[in-house]
């Protein structure tokens, strides 16, 4: 499977951390240990909500954010895909599939994928693959287990999320943590592109998954904060997997981590990920669920070699953890 | 080996909306022009009977307050016949896939809390397209190799579109009920009925016609989606026809629960006699991506050695999809 291009899309807003916890200064409050350690690791993020809107309202109606958010999840990622889909060269309506996923969307059904590539105009094979958060490790690790015979000639991933607009403003560490953009991939079992997909991986904690959630009707939940050590355990096993089974070989891999809290790098450069190749924009862009990687990965791919591995791993709500590794021809 | 279904379950809401109820509301439509337009009788609901007549489900928010069940509630019932019927210990369930377009939350995925609800530890993830989910899933697992396909997965389309319903609007009043079905696939153990083909795709330039929205109710344009619905589906049976030998006399066709007189309109067009067409729609309602499975769920044991059994399905995104599959 050759990764022929990728794009990633983000709102205009730049909410600063430090509007977040002035908010909460103005309201009498003090912000947890936790809340100060993700304002510093996060000093800002993109949003699609107006900074007026956050302040007067703090969001504490999520229902209200969809009149004035600068871009829906569905534009954003229709705004990455036609990106990814001129990059690429081709005509849109070569795409034979379209794969979606987000766990911010503002419509149950039609799926992302469907709207998405309605906004394209496309009249091709679309339905939603989601985790819990648009998570790309997942359906690239579907698309790998499908018969070369049922896969078209090119394959459009989209993972889109705006959480955003479904923080409370006035309470919890969430606040601080999320930002939102979209992502798009344009693949090929059989046309080569620059990039191939080495391997993906994708698995669930159901047990854990009710610790996070994004309400129907409200905002965002991480009942425990426990849930980003469990995050980063997750990726740790990962790198360890990974790299133990190539051996010699870890000065070739570029490391993108899950763009969570709790990521004890030090752990991960023990484990053989280099100081120096490993690449996080979580200070830029924070947790946008399962998007934020590839949305790394999108800005940062000019800067690594030819013949390199890259890792990317993913995480997003709903205890939904797993890598994808690409590798740079 | 060919996919197999090994068994199937159901699970509807026990509160009845019978169309007597409907014309009471007083919103413009009677039990006439509901039977001549959508054959509808009855619809099951999971929400109090007296909290459709005075709050018309105007803030569907607070449907979930009054509700005897949600969409997981179902889903879980469903599973635990389709897992009685098979002789599986749901422990064995190595993926589960769901299909639903009421959610109970946006995140985690509603497999994932079905798995939860179940207390299986095992992958699972939504595959959605609202109503065709049956041709949908089916279609989806035979593009997996089969060696990447655990020994026993679990499908599931489950809906509680009547806490989504508007019930000052007098279409979507008399149209929706709630559902879930479960079925049991296998591409390493043969089963009951054998998929022998299967066809999934959609049309996304059609994808605002049907809309559930996330805050709010359900909409769809309804002239524009029944054209489709009758056209498509009979396009999808006469392609099965076309391909496989399909006897009207011994096999069955059970198309997507969403009008009986849409469902006649199809079965006159390709001379379906009665007695080989399955159906739901007239007692349950519109059960969304649940109609179609449940229905074959329903019917189970009448299933007989030998026998096809057609499924063509429409429904939002634009999405549709057949599957053809052999007892």
């Amino acid at each position: 499977m050759y990764l022929l291009s990728i794009a990633a899309a983000e709102p205009q807003g730049l909410l600063k951390s430090s509007h977040v916890l002035e908010l909460e200064a103005s309201s009498g409050q003090t912000p947890s240990e936790m809340e100060q350690y993700i304002a510093s690791a996060v000093p800002e993020r993109r949003t699609v909500l107006p900074l007026e809107y956050i302040s007067s309202s703090l969001n504490k109606n999520p229902r209200e954010a969809i009149e004035i958010a600068s871009d829906t999840p569905s534009s954003l990622a229709a705004q990455a895909a036609r990106s990814a889909i001129e990059e690429a060269g081709i005509d849109a309506k070569e795409i034979g599939l379209v794969l979606g996923g987000s766990a911010t969307p503002l419509q149950t059904i039609p799926s992302e994928a469907q709207r998405v590539a309605g906004a394209l105009s496309l009249k091709t094979n679309a339905y939603d693959i989601n985790g819990s958060s648009g998570e790309l490790s997942l359906l690239l690790s579907n698309l790998l287990k499908w018969k070369d015979e049922r896969l078209p000639d090119y394959i459009l991933c989209v993972s889109t999320n705006t959480p955003t607009a479904r923080l409370d403003y006035s309470k919890g560490l969430e606040r601080y943590l999320f930002g939102d953009g979209a992502v798009a991939l344009l693949l090929s079992p059989r046309i080569k592109g620059p990039i191939r997909v080495g391997s993906a991986d994708y698995k669930t904690s159901a047990g854990r998954s009710s610790k996070t959630r994004v309400e129907i009707y409200g905002h965002i939940h991480i009942d425990d904060a426990e849930y980003f050590s469990y995050l980063s355990e997750q990726q740790q096993e990962i790198v360890r997997t990974l790299l133990s089974s190539n051996t010699g070989e870890s000065d070739k891999f570029f490391f993108i981590d899950n763009h969570y809290p709790n990521l004890d790098k030090e752990a991960l450069y023990s484990l053989g990920v280099h100081r120096d190749r490993h690449i996080s924009h979580f200070d830029k862009i924070g947790s946008v669920l399962g998007t934020a990687p590839f949305i790394t990965f999108s800005k940062s791919k000019a800067q690594i070699p030819a013949g390199s591995t890259v890792l990317l791993s993913v995480a997003g709500l709903g205890a939904g953890t797993g890598y994808v590794t690409l590798g740079v021809e | 080996m060919t996919l197999s279904i090994l068994s199937m379950g159901y699970a509807h809401p026990s509160t009845v909306i019978d169309n007597q109820f409907i014309e009471d509301l007083d919103i413009g439509t009677n039990e006439e022009w509901i039977l001549s337009k959508i054959g509808i009788r009855s619809r099951l609901t999971s929400l109090p009977i007296d909290y459709i007549k005075e709050s018309r489900n105007e803030s569907p928010e607070h449907a979930r307050k009054q509700r005897e069940i949600d969409t997981t509630g179902l889903a879980v019932k469903a599973t635990e016949m389709a897992c009685e019927r098979a002789g599986i210990p749901k422990e064995k369930l190595g993926l589960i896939i769901c299909n639903t377009c009421t959610p109970e939350e946006l995140s985690p995925s509603e497999a994932q809390r079905i798995a939860d609800a179940l207390g299986v530890e095992c992958l699972a993830y939504d595959v959605c397209s609202a109503c065709p989910a049956f041709a949908l899933h089916i279609d989806y697992l035979r593009n997996f190799r089969e060696e990447e396909l655990p020994e026993y997965v679990l499908c599931i389309s489950s809906a509680v579109v009547t806490q989504s319903v508007n019930y000052n609007d007098r279409s979507d009043s008399a149209i929706w009920g709630d559902g879930a079905a479960a079925w049991i696939v296998s591409a390493k153990h043969e089963g009951k009925l054998k998929v022998r083909d299967s066809f999934f795709t959609a049309d996304p330039t059609r994808c605002d016609a049907v809309v559930v929205d996330s805050f709010g109710h359900f909409h769809q344009d309804g002239r524009a989606v029944r054209d489709f619905s009758v056209r498509q589906t009979v396009r999808l049976i006469k392609q099965i026809e076309k391909d496989h030998d399909i006897d009207w006399n011994r096999d069955i066709f059970i198309g997507h629960q969403a009008n009986r007189t849409m469902l006649a309109q199809i079965t006159n067009n390709r001379k379906i006699p009665d007695s080989n067409h399955w159906h739901n729609v007239e007692e349950i309602g519109n059960q969304a991506g649940a109609g179609a499975p449940a229905t074959l769920a329903m019917n189970w044991d009448k299933i007989e050695p030998g026998q096809q059994i057609v499924v063509a399905v429409v429904g939002a995104g634009l999405s549709w999809g057949s599957i053809l599959l052999e007892a």
